[in-house]
This record gives C-alpha cells, structure tokens and sequence, in this order.
C-alpha cells in the first residue's frame, strides 16, 4: 500500500513538473539574418548609437537625445507598447510585463536625414531599395517591399514611386 | 486480491483529489486582471436573453446589459474576452446555442484582423473559462499557439505548475471560487484618462482581412440562420492608433454585410451624434470607454434596436424583471462603490 502511495505521488510529482521545458525564446538575430538572400542589417544609427531590433530599450531612450512619448496599453495579457518620437525617428517599445522586459519592437524612420543601415531614406525609388537590398522581398498588395529574417523585417512603403515610410521590425 | 483493488482505487483517488487541489491552486485567478473571469461567468446566467454580444474587449467594454434593461426592457449578455479571435466567437457562439437562442447576435469586427492565433495568455483568458464540450475542444484546436499543446488545455496544471512558487494568498483564497467580476459580461471601468493623441495607425503591406477569420465569420453567419438567429456586426467607436480600424477593413465588413443581408454598424463615425467625449468617456486615451461612454453608447444603441431592429420591452415579465432588477441593482452599486475608490 506504501509503494503504490510512494508510486503515485512520484508520478504527481512527475506530472506537474513535466512540459517545464524551453520557455526563453531568443528573438534578437543580432542584427542581420541572411535568409533572404542577400544579407540584411536589421538596425538603424541614430546619433552615432546603433539601434537594434530586440535591443534592451531603456539603455537606449536615455542615449539618444530628446523624444516625446505616447503611450498604447494593450488589453490585459499582451504587450503594450510606446513611441518614442526623437527628431527624424520614432521607436516603438514592447513592454512585455510577463517577462519584465522592455525591447525595441520597430523603428520608423521619419525624415531623409536618418537612412537604413544600407544607406536607403525616405525619397529614394524602388530601384534604389532593390539595389541596396536585393530581389528577394514581398510586395504588398499596396506595393510596399518587405524583406523578412528569421525575426526581423524591413518595410519600405511608397508614395508617387518615392520611399515614404520606412519600418524595420520584429516578426 | 479484492483488499488490493480496493487499495489502488483509494489511492488512485486520492492522487486524482490531490491532484485537482494542486490544479486549482496554480490555475491563474486573474483577480488584478479580472479579464480572464468572464467567459466563464456567463453560465450562471444563461438563458433568457434576447441579445447576445461577443468579441473583444471592445465589447466588455462598450456594451453595458444593466442599462439595456433598464432603458429598454432588453435582456442581454456581453461573453467577451481580450482579443477574442474570431474562432473563439463562433465555437463560444455554439456553445450558447446549446443553451438558448436569442432574438439577435452582436459580433464586434475588430478581431477579423487576425488571421492565426496570437498568444497562449490571451487564449487562456478566453478558453480556461469554457466548460468541457465539443465547442471547447474545437476552440482549443483552432486556437493554439505553436508553443502550446492540447493535454495542457485538458489539465492546466502541466501549463501552470511553475506557479507553484509564485503562489500568494489570492490563490488559495479563490482557488475553488472566486467574485463576480462583470455585470452580465459588462467589466466596468470608472477611470477618466483624456485621449490627446491623433496618431493613425500604421500602414500596412496588405489590407485584406485574412481568409481565416472571414471563413469563421462566414460560419458565424451560416450558424445563426441556421438557428433564425439575425446576426448584427459592430464595430466600437474606439480608433486608438494601437487598434486602428482601417477605411479598407471597414469596406470589405460592410460590403460582407451587405452581400449577405446583414447589419453592419460601425459607430467610430458616429461617436459624435452618440454624444462620446474623448476628454471624458474613455480610461485609457481613447483605446476603451469607460463605463460613462459605455452608457452614452449602450443608450444610443438600444434606441436602434427598439426603433429599427423590433425588439420588445420585456419588463412586463415579472419572472424576468425580478432577475434584471436585481442585476440592474448591483450594476450602480459598483458603480458607486468604484467611483468612490
């Protein structure tokens, strides 16, 4: 009667620990993911200070000058979210409060004085996008091209053929 | 022999007791985030409603019962959740069919803008408080995240057990039953945040709706004819930049609409005319109504299903009246009872 008591409480136990396993998903690709071909920077420059999606935020907010922030609450159970709006780009934070974590979840680029890591702004063409980044994108149905990663993506979205917004995010 | 069965059959219960106790303790009991309660208040008033509203917070969060009663002599329920999927609607549609069938339906459309499931903590808001049947177990499958199985779902203590070193007196405390949250689905919230920011959304790649969510929206529609149920598709006046509604979604819901005969109203045009002051109506900068908007818009919206949908005043029904009275009761007691926090 003890073993088979002994028995089933192990097993209890066993039960309640089981599925414990990975919880850490990892989501920075450090910066560049190669699987769309040619290889991509998933990071702008701002100030001299390299912004990365997936980068701790607060470290960053404080390094790189003046901003004004608005602030997107999620339902209860998701993340919110603020923008930090800096002179040429905006940041959105993710705030995951189940994890405790604040990180870089997208960058806007909002003016021709802040360029992509490979050098692309608002105002240049398409063909300056494909030249800089290569031909493995999707295109929207709005005509927009978005080259992914493995956790990564870059939007570049058009207005009369020129580059009008530019968003480099996490998947 | 006969002593040694005996033996395992006790001990087999006691492990089966043990392990429902250990189950209930860690199961999360969303006190502070009282959203996860409120799929699974509905059964203790199901029946007897003439309106059945379902979908996101936009709809716990807009649409008040109490003031449809008391106004109107509708009876209704709100069986919302945070970002319900519209997967969750039907199969939690379903289920209330089982159990009554309403003069009308109200689906908000703001979840057709997910395609796939988004996050394990919003389906166990959603799906923890349904009752095992055919429904859940549909809605679980369709559910799912990658990182999620189905046993976890069919025992959440293999989900929920690290929270056994988090556990804090809440969680014994509720562990088998815990408050009423909402005011039949209604979750009230007193605050007052002013919306300043005039922020659009962001843009996209691609406007189209996904076909999944279309598809369950178009059993949602096949369901209710089935039952003679007419199904009115909403959207909240709420337009946050972080729940855009898009002039390209809201035409492919209406020209859905009205292929198919249904009602679609979308009240963001109208937030003016239901008389919603974005200084005052709303706890969080414009993303929900607080219950002083809720109210504007549940009156304005009663007026139209009286004046153009045919609904009855039941406040005849003294049974009916007598359940709604004391609702109606408990509904301005929290209210009362938050204002003065």
């Amino acid at each position: 009667m003890k073993k088979l008591l002994a028995l089933c409480i192990a097993l209890l136990l066993i039960l309640s620990l089981a599925a414990c396993a990975a919880d850490g998903d990892t989501d920075n690709d450090d910066g560049k993911d190669n699987s769309g071909g040619a290889a991509i920077d998933y990071y702008i420059t701002y100030n001299n200070v390299r912004i990365d999606i997936g980068a701790e935020a607060q470290p960053l907010i404080s390094s790189l000058g003046s901003y004004t922030v608005e602030e997107g609450e999620a339902c209860p159970g998701g993340i919110d979210t603020d923008i930090y709006t800096f002179s040429g780009i905006e940041i959105m934070v993710y705030k995951d409060s189940a994890k405790n974590t604040e990180t870089v979840g997208k960058i806007s680029i909002l003016s021709d004085a802040v360029s992509t890591a490979k050098g692309i702004t608002i105002g240049d063409t398409e063909q300056g996008v494909t030249a800089a980044y290569g031909k493995s994108y999707t295109k929207g149905s709005t005509g927009a091209l978005c080259y992914e990663g493995k956790s990564s993506s870059i939007e570049f979205h058009f207005t009369d053929a020129k580059v009008s917004n530019i968003y480099v995010k996490t998947k | 022999m006969k002593k040694k069965i005996i033996s395992a059959i006790c001990v087999a219960l006691v492990c089966f007791l043990l392990l429902g106790a250990l189950q209930a303790l860690v199961m999360p009991k969303y006190i502070s985030n009282p959203e996860g309660r409120l799929v699974g208040e509905y059964y203790g008033e199901a029946g007897d409603h003439d309106l059945l509203f379902l979908g996101d917070c936009e709809v716990y969060e807009s649409f008040i019962p109490a003031i449809l009663w008391e106004e109107y002599g509708i009876s209704s329920y709100v069986r919302g959740s945070s970002q319900q999927l519209v997967w969750q609607s039907y199969y939690l549609l379903e289920e209330m069919f089982k159990k009554e069938t309403p003069k009308a339906v109200v689906f908000n459309v703001y979840s057709l803008r997910y395609g796939e499931p988004q996050r394990d903590s919003y389906n166990r808001m959603t799906l923890d408080g349904m009752r095992w049947s055919s429904s859940k177990a549909a809605a679980v499958r369709a559910s799912m995240t990658e990182d999620e199985s189905f046993i976890e779902y069919v025992f959440p203590l293999l989900r929920f057990h690290s929270r056994i070193t988090e556990l804090t007196g809440e969680d014994v405390k509720y562990a088998f039953s815990g408050p009423r949250v909402s005011d039949s689905g209604y979750l009230m919230q007193t605050g007052v945040k002013p919306m300043t920011s005039e922020r659009e959304g962001e843009l996209l790649l691609d406007y189209t709706l996904p076909e999944t969510s279309m598809e369950y929206l178009d059993m949602m529609r096949l369901l209710c004819e089935e039952k003679g149920v007419k199904l009115i598709l909403s959207k909240a006046p709420t337009n946050h930049w972080r729940f855009w509604w898009y002039d390209e979604w809201d035409k492919q819901v209406s020209d859905y609409a009205e292929r198919n005969g249904l009602e679609y109203i979308n009240f963001i045009p109208l937030s003016s005319e239901i008389g919603i002051d974005w200084q005052t109506d709303t706890y969080d900068a414009g993303m929900h109504l607080n219950v002083y908007g809720a109210e504007k818009l549940t009156r304005y919206f009663g007026r139209m299903l009286v004046e153009d949908m045919g609904f009855e005043d039941k406040r005849t029904d003294a049974e009916l009246s007598e359940k709604w009275n004391e609702r109606v009761r408990i509904y301005y007691d929290r209210k009362t009872l938050m204002e003065q926090k």
